[in-house]
């Protein structure tokens, strides 16, 4: 033990993984499980994360938008509701543009921002009647706060990575889009279920709106699914990769937005799409 | 195409691989460390400022700082109280701010200031044409929307990270990561007087030889094997403050990692 680290591990003030943290290297797997002393808490356990697909729902216009928002109407006496936004077709011609200009993943990044806040804004405005803000990431600290007085609250699904968003292996369209920002969110609140609305009845073992053949999986893990190697999976492959490990959010069902009465039943717990488990 | 495309589509992805524009390539990152350096106090700090100062005559600095031993106190705290990794990241990044502004209240005889994160990543090609230099907490944003982890619950992405993911898309000169070590050992130089430097290795090799420990953010590995202009990223030892021009100007002075051996 060096003199640092004898004065350090004798130092009062300092908790017993204090001092070994302060000591050791945060690349060192033997303290990194230290870590682990104690289970992580829920910070919002009762809230429901709910995406808003933007391609599969909100482009479609009010004919999809309308029923789903009926739906987070009247499930609000009975459901909190963290409501996320996809980007959809804006961000796809956004990044079209973008990738053929030259720029980088952190600038895609920042343009898909735009679109899933375009969509988060139109989402609040109709919900706006019923009390329920849209938050920017800054203001998540008040985000228990109108989840007790209004039951929901509207944020849109990017992670706030911008410049900063790591590079994809293949390509340069951003890794970490709305289905990973909505993910991660469920993630650190520990909240009660992940549940994304799309415009498909889940997962299928190829793309049903290409595929006649394609056959609908139900229940899936994700060491399952990663072993089927499908080319098209109908959530971002980090969500995958995130679950893994997730210390509270194992598992997240993808239902059909376009269906009446899914989301009431996935808010409710009941399984109507596929739920991917890790 | 991709319009109507499924952007999860393997296939598709692999159309959208294209030459990225440079631009800041006259810029370097420099990530000063929190616990190496700033919190050994003036004896480490001073030496170092003065070399930095001295080297902004020449070159445009976007200087990251490290939380250091605060942020190692407060993830113990947090983790004692059962906190999730993206709490424990977001509250990192008031350590890592507090350092860049006492390194910047040292540089600001240069013009050289702390910039609030909020502003920093849209206004950077603006700052540096206004000043030689700027500082940031060298913390990536992720905050809340941090990772999870395999081991325990330390946010992966810190101030290494985040200096490299900056200089990455900003396309950068180079990335220079100043530790209170020569650079990479084959073992923790501090716990083993018999440890091997190594001053070259690659992605490939550093996944290969498993080290216990790192001079830096373990996922740098990662993120360098996806490099696509930030190609190389050096470490050098800043209680030696006069290999920090050297690195600057290419030099080998450190440990130079390496995407592949080409790079």
């Amino acid at each position: 033990m060096s003199p640092t680290e004898a004065r350090v591990h004798n130092d009062p003030v300092l908790t017993e993984l204090g001092a070994a943290l302060i000591a050791g290297s945060l690349t060192d797997d033997a303290l990194l499980a230290q870590t682990d002393l104690h289970p992580t808490m829920r910070i919002l356990p009762e809230a429901n994360v709910v995406k808003i697909g933007g391609q599969s729902i909100i482009d479609r216009g009010r004919s999809a938008v309308f029923p789903v928002l009926e739906e987070v109407v009247a499930s609000l006496p009975d459901h909190k509701m963290i409501i996320g936004t996809g980007a959809g077709t804006r961000a796809r011609h956004a990044y079209s543009v973008g990738i053929d200009l030259g720029m980088p993943t952190g600038v895609l990044s920042v343009l898909g921002t735009f679109v899933s806040m375009q969509n988060a804004r139109m989402i609040h405005y109709l919900l706006a009647q019923h009390g329920i803000p849209f938050i920017e990431p800054v203001q998540f600290p008040q985000l228990p706060l109108y989840l007790s007085e209004r039951q929901a609250v509207v944020f849109f699904g990017m992670p706030p990575y911008t410049f900063w968003q790591p590079n994809p292996k293949v390509g340069r369209i951003p890794p970490h889009r709305t289905d990973t920002g909505a993910y991660l969110v469920s993630e650190v609140f520990g909240t009660r279920s992940m549940i994304y609305v799309k415009d498909e009845d889940g997962l299928y073992t190829a793309d049903p709106k290409k595929d006649s053949n394609a056959t609908f999986i139900p229940q899936i893990t994700v060491d399952e699914l990663e072993a089927m190697n499908l080319a098209d999976v109908v959530v971002e492959h980090s969500v995958l990769e995130l679950m893994k490990n997730a210390s509270s959010r194992r598992t997240i069902q993808i239902i059909n937005g376009l269906k009446p009465g899914n989301l009431t039943k996935a808010l409710n717990g009941e399984h109507v799409g596929t739920i991917i488990s890790a | 195409m991709l319009m109507r495309e499924s952007l999860l589509d393997r296939d598709l992805m692999a159309s959208t691989e294209a030459p990225t524009i440079a631009m800041l390539p006259d810029c370097h990152v420099v990530k000063v460390g929190g616990g190496s350096i700033i919190d050994a106090g003036k004896l480490a700090t001073y030496p170092l400022v003065e070399a930095i100062g001295s080297a902004l005559e020449r070159y445009k600095l976007i200087l990251g700082t490290g939380g250091g031993v605060r942020t190692r106190h407060v993830f113990s705290i947090g983790i004692d109280l059962g906190l999730p990794t993206g709490v424990l990241a977001q509250l990192a990044i008031a350590d890592a701010l507090g350092n860049a502004h006492m390194l910047g209240a040292l540089l600001a005889p240069y013009g050289v200031v702390a910039i609030p994160p909020e502003i920093f990543g849209h206004l950077l090609p603006l700052f540096l044409q206004a000043a030689p230099g700027v500082i940031f907490n060298g913390d990536p944003p992720f905050s809340l929307w941090e990772h999870p982890v395999a081991i325990g619950k330390i946010p992966p992405h810190r101030s290494d990270a985040g200096s490299f993911l900056l200089a990455e898309c900003f396309g950068c000169a180079t990335l220079t990561l100043i530790k209170d070590v020569d650079g990479l050992y084959d073992s923790d130089p501090k716990d083993n007087p018999d440890a091997e430097f190594i001053d070259d290795i690659t992605v490939d090799e550093l996944q290969k030889r498993e080290l216990a420990t790192l001079p830096f953010d373990r996922v740098l590995i990662d993120l360098l094997a996806s490099a696509r202009q930030v190609t190389r990223f050096q470490i050098i030892n800043g209680l030696k403050p006069e290999l920090l021009e050297p690195a600057l100007r290419g030099e080998h002075v450190g440990t130079i990692v390496r995407r592949d051996p080409d790079s």
